[in-house]
């Protein structure tokens, strides 16, 4: 009799230990490495950091982060899970990239438009003829680009001719500078040309 | 009566030639004018956009000024040197015409070689040499007066 009580509360205990803890959710373990997804969101992600797209479409920007922190959590633990988060943050980078390149090419174009127009309000296509032809045929190779959808390029293409134009800009400056020096200079110079020779008529003039 | 309209035209005419002759000034000379030509061409280039040829311009300009200077300068001291020679000669003839005490007889000589320095000095275009030769004339000549009026 004994034994049967301490058998019933040893299966007791037994019944209360297991009800303690809830049971674990299936994992599923078939489920197969999604490695070509992570692969292609990492990359998705360091063309849209490297490229600096982020600020164009930040909301989309930060469900892909989201989605692709998932997936890493998920990996490897819960493939399913991890496969269809890692898509999504496929899906996100993605929509990052068709928003922001031609957001972020616009802005590449509009910063040489500013630069162009400055050297341009110089006379440099003048004063700097040869260097301002360069520059301008890089910036219509950039337009191009951007024309023909290549944003990546285009960008690339403008800030080429971006800094053309800055140097451009910077040296008409220079050579605009010094020609008013030297004009002012001359002026002077005849200025007092004309004084001394009127005084000298002046002299001649008295003594006749 | 178309004679009375020639002669006052003819006299129209020698009163403008005479008034430019006398207000000619030592401005009107070809470096002064190729300044201000290459000046105006470099204002030109320069509002072109042109500063390279703008400076170049006004570089060039520069160097004219330089020689219109210099021979306004030149014309300043032959003017100068001219005046006192003549002052000199009319001092001098005048002391020769008059005569001189014995005493400074020697005060003319001296003023007479001076001023056959001062002459061939302004004639070898050595101007400032000229002018201090006249000056010494002059300052003798100065002299023998007070002398005189003794």
């Amino acid at each position: 009799m004994k034994k049967i009580v301490i058998l019933i509360m040893a299966g007791l205990v037994v019944l209360l230990i297991s009800c303690a803890t809830p049971p674990e959710q299936p994992v599923d373990t078939t489920a197969p490495l999604p490695e070509k997804e992570l692969e292609e969101a990492k990359s998705l992600k360091t063309r849209v950091d490297n490229n600096g797209l982020s600020e164009f479409a930040s909301e989309d920007y930060q469900q892909a982060e989201k989605s692709l922190q998932e997936g890493e959590a998920a990996y490897s633990k819960d493939n399913t899970t991890a496969k269809k988060a890692l898509n999504a943050a496929i899906q996100s980078y993605k929509t990052v990239i068709s928003k922001a390149f031609p957001l972020k090419t616009d802005r590449s174009q509009a910063e040489v438009d500013t630069i162009k127009a400055n050297a341009e309000s110089l006379k440099a296509p003048v004063a700097m003829k040869d260097e301002y032809t360069a520059a301008k045929a890089k910036y219509d190779e950039a337009v191009a680009a951007k024309d023909a959808g290549n944003f990546e390029q285009a960008i690339s293409l403008f800030a080429e001719a971006k800094s053309l134009f800055q140097d451009v800009y910077e040296k008409t400056k220079e050579k605009k500078e010094a020609a008013e020096a030297e004009i002012k200079s001359a002026q002077e110079g005849i200025k007092d040309a004309e004084e001394m020779a009127k005084a000298a008529d002046e002299e001649i003039r008295g003594g006749e | 009566m178309n004679k009375t309209i020639v002669m006052g035209l003819l006299i129209l005419g020698l009163l403008v030639l005479a008034s430019s002759a006398s207000a000619q000034s030592l401005l009107d000379n070809p470096d002064y004018n190729k300044a201000v030509e290459l000046q105006r061409q470099a204002e030109a280039a320069y509002t072109e956009g042109d500063y390279d040829k703008a400076k170049e311009y006004s570089e060039q300009a520069k160097i004219y000024i330089e020689r219109s200077n210099t021979y306004v300068n030149e014309k300043l001291l032959i003017y100068r040197a001219n005046s006192l020679l003549k002052r000199a000669q009319e001092r001098v003839s005048y002391f020769k015409s008059v005569g001189v005490q014995p005493d400074y007889q020697g005060y003319l000589a001296q003023a007479e070689k001076d001023l056959a320095q001062a002459k061939r000095s302004y004639d070898a275009g050595r101007y400032e040499e000229s002018i201090e030769f006249s000056k010494k004339v002059l300052a003798g000549i100065a002299v023998m007066k007070t002398v005189q009026m003794k």
